[in-house]
């Protein structure tokens, strides 16, 4: 089984980015690179490569479902799995995330204290380290 | 410090004293989105900036433990995505709740402010 180790957060919001990236990397001891906006996530991520992609779904311009879409688009890019960070946490919300290819959805509010371990089981859930 | 647990707690209770001591200027600037928004004739892009801040603020709230306030702009939210969708004014019956609503927000502020300085 592949680590988990790096995680590219695609998050508009400075105050949920800071809480965020010293909740995954004081406790989850994860690397965290941070992005603002669907772009800039397509933009560098095959740079980053990460072994996981945790994004906001409401943003402005390129919004968490259209960068995903884009995401898959792509054979270079395809394989990277994401998890959505969402307040839109009904059933048929969540199922229409999964179905578009996420490997899972986080409620925000979100606790701090447990988001590395939240992100941990969805990661070890999935088999997604073949990709 | 090795306890990472107990690292994050020193962290998080710093960036929440930030977070609250800056509530107040947020809801102001909703406040004041939502006042320019329902003075005039239906603008899009004031909705689409004052649903934006009221989403941000009911997201960042809860996380930081200020969830009463999340409650509220959750609410708010919900109301101006409803005039983002209709395309149309808010009525006078919403408009008079999305001004409780605001004031509320205010109050909450404030109180959140003078909780994470005492």
């Amino acid at each position: 089984m592949k680590a988990l180790t790096r995680i590219l957060m695609v998050e508009d919001e400075p105050d949920i980015q800071a809480v965020a990236q010293i909740a995954l990397e004081t406790v989850g001891g994860l690397q965290v690179e941070m992005c603002s906006s669907g772009q800039e996530a397509l933009d560098r991520v095959l740079a980053c490569a990460p072994d996981l992609i945790l994004m906001d779904v409401m943003m402005p311009g390129l919004d968490g479902l259209s960068t995903l879409q884009t995401l898959r688009a792509n054979p270079e890019t395809a394989g990277f799995p994401v998890i959505f960070m969402t307040a839109k946490v009904q059933s048929h919300e969540i199922a229409r995330f999964i179905d578009l290819g996420a490997i899972g959805v986080i409620a925000k509010p979100f606790d701090p204290m447990t988001l590395a371990s939240t992100i941990r089981s969805l990661w070890e859930k999935e088999d997604v380290r073949s990709r | 410090m090795s306890d990472p647990a107990e690292a994050l707690q020193v962290q998080l209770a710093k960036l929440r004293k930030k977070f609250g001591l800056a509530l107040p200027g947020k809801t102001s600037a909703i406040g004041a989105a939502v006042a320019s928004l329902v003075a005039g004739p239906w603008n899009e892009q004031a909705c689409a900036d004052a649903h934006r801040q009221a989403h941000s603020l009911a997201g960042s709230s809860g996380t930081y433990g200020f969830p009463e306030i999340g409650d509220v702009a959750r609410t708010v939210e919900a109301l101006l995505k409803q005039s983002l969708e209709s395309r149309a004014l808010l009525s006078p019956a919403q408009k008079g709740q999305i001004d409780r609503l605001i004031q509320d927000l205010r109050d909450l502020a404030a109180e959140a402010a003078q909780r994470v300085t005492a």
